[in-house]
Parts: structure tokens; sequence; C-alpha cells
């Protein structure tokens, strides 16, 4: 072959890779821009159907201790809907469709807070706050009304109520002695008599806490919420106002908190929010 | 004449290459975005808890997180009996705006939790301190775990929440 046709032939050769390695860059392009679309388009169609949803798993206990009392701020009362009641594991909030609290006012600690929460009361106005003493009522500003945040004490003063069930008591039980938490009771009760003429006025006893937890806790333990409770009665009897023994419908024959109904020995599972639920409804 | 050509021919390939790899991850990795119900069970089942965590009440919900109802096109909200600080919360908002505030408003949850649990039971502290509050498009998460918050930001991942 003469020089002239190897140098064709070469040339030849040369276009041939060119346009093959053209070729492939356009294929590796049009792959790209293939890719592209099609991982913008699944992310713009997104979603995935719900499926049947797994209950919350109930785990080991936790035993925190509360201490001092805090500051959340207490959140404006709604209705609570109630659904169904699924198996086996904790449910929704129930359906409960008796009792009309819409002239009804809850103050209290955390237990008021559970209670408003996991019982499924509906049309109840709720004022709490967690680690809450009797005098916190008249200073710390965590009452929700339409004006804004304030306290307790001014919060009743905006509106009248039918009903008044204190929850008090649990956060004095480290602090105060009995009779000074009497004292501090009793012109409470006066204060609101007060404010709310009208209404009738309900001490509920402090719950029990669980024997574990009253075993181990030189505060939350059962022997000095009887005698708190005893005290509570007592004012209630002076003052001429009801008291409300919630514990009756959750205790052993110890008078304990029943062992599985709480997770750190003070705090109500919902089960047993729904069990206190009834209790008030059947005694307001 | 053979080299320039080839050398052109091989930046072409070596740009169309790294175009391959830059542009397949933007399109993203991303699993689609779940309902609240789907994500706050897998958040329940896969995380860790200690406390009983109960599902509230849509407008008890609202009314915890001060949301307002009309951002909200479903929410699944599970809190405990106030013994610990651990919650999950998964909200869908109507818009990208209603989503917004509602990562505000779950950010404030936090924050109030901090503030409510300092005094009164501190050594729930350190889980609101390794709080997840997450979102995306329209869904918005927070999650308060009983120990390390792994399994919350690796399923947050997993959405592409942030």
């Amino acid at each position: 072959m003469n020089r002239r046709a190897r140098r064709r032939k070469r040339r030849q050769q040369q276009r041939k890779r060119t346009y093959s390695i053209i070729a492939l860059c356009c294929i590796l392009v049009s792959v790209v821009v293939v890719l592209t679309v099609s991982n913008l388009i699944g992310t713009a169609v997104g979603g995935t159907k719900a499926s049947e949803p797994t209950p919350a798993p109930d785990m080991a206990t936790a035993s925190p201790t509360p201490a001092a009392p805090s500051a959340p701020p207490a959140e404006e009362p709604i209705e609570a809907q109630s659904t169904p009641e699924p198996e086996p594991t904790p449910p929704a909030t129930p359906a409960l469709a008796e009792g009309d609290f819409s002239d009804t006012v809850f103050i209290g600690d955390s237990m008021a807070e559970g209670f408003y929460l996991y019982s499924g009361i509906q049309g109840a106005t709720f004022y709490y706050e967690r680690g809450l003493r009797i005098e916190d009522i008249a200073t710390d500003a965590v009452a929700n009304t339409p004006s804004g945040k304030t306290t307790i004490l001014n919060a009743l003063g905006q509106k009248q109520y039918g009903r008044i069930v204190l929850i008090l008591g649990l956060n004095e039980l480290g602090w105060d002695n009995a009779d000074v938490f009497a004292q501090r009771y009793s012109r409470l009760i006066d204060t609101l008599r007060e404010i709310q003429p009208n209404a009738e006025i309900y001490m509920q006893a402090i719950l029990p806490v669980t024997e574990e937890r009253s075993s181990t806790d030189r505060v939350f333990n059962n022997y000095d919420i009887q005698q708190y409770n005893g005290k509570i009665a007592q004012v209630a009897e002076e003052k001429g106002v009801h008291y409300l023994d919630v514990s009756s419908v959750m205790t052993d024959s110890t008078g304990a908190l029943l062992a599985d109904a709480s997770v750190d020995g003070i705090h109500l599972k919902q089960k047993y929010c729904v069990e206190w639920y009834k209790y008030i409804s059947e005694n307001l | 004449m053979w080299k320039k050509t080839t050398k052109a021919s091989m930046t072409l390939l070596s740009t169309a290459l790294l175009l391959i790899c830059l542009l397949t991850g933007c399109g993203g990795n991303q699993a689609p975005l779940p309902d609240a119900e789907t994500l706050a069970n897998r958040l329940l089942t896969e995380q860790a808890f200690t406390d009983e965590l109960v599902q509230l009440a849509p407008e008890v919900a609202l009314a915890l997180y001060q949301i307002d109802a009309s951002d909200v096109a479903a929410s699944a909200v599970y809190t405990g009996t106030g013994a610990t600080a651990e919650e999950v919360a998964v909200f869908e908002a109507v818009d990208a705006e209603a989503a917004g505030r509602i990562r505000a408003a779950a950010e404030a949850r936090v924050a109030d939790q901090k503030q409510s649990f300092e005094n009164y039971i501190p050594t729930e502290i350190p889980k609101l301190q390794q709080a997840v509050v997450a979102s995306r498009d329209t869904i918005v998460v927070l999650c308060v775990p009983a120990e390390s918050d792994e399994t919350a930001r690796s399923i947050c991942d997993e959405y592409g929440l942030q």
C-alpha cells in the first residue's frame, strides 16, 4: 500500500474513533438527562400509603423525682375529641359522651395536666402548672385567657364557674408541714369564695403513689399523703365544700396506687386517667 | 491532529461522567415523604422510649403546641404521662408557609419543656437537649427520645428532613 493510501486509511480510522467517542458522550448525556428527570418526577409524586398505625410501646419504668415548682404555660382549654379504644396497646383519647363540664374549672399541678390530656374530658376549663403549689395560684402567670396570660386567680376573676375542682397538695409534700398546708388551703378556699361566690368547690385528695415509690421516696410516700389528705378532708368539712377521694378507684388493698397505674409511681397512665374521669363524672 | 481530537473527546467524556455523578445526586436519594401517622409510628417503634406515649386528640395536640388548626392538614402527636419529657409529634402542614409556623411552634414547645422540667424533673433536660426538630416541604417532626437521638435522626435523614 503506498503512502497516500496509508495516510487515507489512518485518517479514516481517526474519524471512526472520533465519531465513536462523540456517540458515547451523547449516550451518556442522554442517560444523565433521563435519570435526572425521573428523580424529579419521583420527588414530585412523593408519599406512601398510610399503614395501620402501630400503637406506642409501653416500656421500662422511669423514676424521676419532681423537684421545686416550675412555670410552664397552662394551655387554653378546648374540647378533646374522643376516639374508639383499639386493643391491645394504649389508644387515642377515648370516646366519653356523658357529663357536661362547660361550667367547670380544674385547677392543679402535673396530675391535672395528665387528666386534661388523657381522660377524654370535654368542655372543661383547665388551669395547671407542673409543680404548682397553693401560693403559685396567685403569683404564676400560667393561665391563658382571651386577654393574655395571667395568674390563675386573675383568670378566675374573668369568668364565673358553676364548679371548681382543686387538684393540689402533691408538691407541698416535701415543702410544708401538714398544718401550714391546711392553713394555706383554708385561705385559698376563702379567696375562691370571694371571686366565685356561686361555685361549688371540690377539694380532691392527693392521689397515692405505688408501693415501690412509697417505700423508696422520702417526699412522695403514702404515709405523708395520708396525713395531708386528712388535713384536706378536715378543711373541706370546716369550709362546707366537697371532698373527692379519687384514690378509691385506683388503689390496692394497702391503699397504694396500683402497680400498673404509673410509669414513675406517681403520674397516671391513660387507663387510670379514664377511671379518674369516671369517678369525677359520678361525683360532681 | 489525532491527538487534538482525542484530547477534546476525552475532555467531553470526562465532563459527561462528572455530570452523571452530580445530577443523579441532585434528584435526591430521599425516600418519598410519608403521612404523619406513618412517620410517627416509625419513630415510636424504632426509637426507644421509657414512658407510655399516648396519642392526643387532634384538638388537644394543637392547643398544646399553640398551632392554628387552619395550618394543619393532619397530625399525629404522642406525649408521655408527665413522668418524662419524651414525645413524638408529626404534622402535615397545608402549605410550606404553614410548615414554617408549625416548625417554630415545635421549637417553642422544646424551649417551654426545658423551662418547665428544669426545676421540676431536671434529669429530663438531657433528653430535651437532643430533641430532634426537622422538616421538609409540608412535614414537620418533633421527637424527644429516651436516650440517643441517633435513630430518630437517621429516620429523618432517610426522608430528607432537616
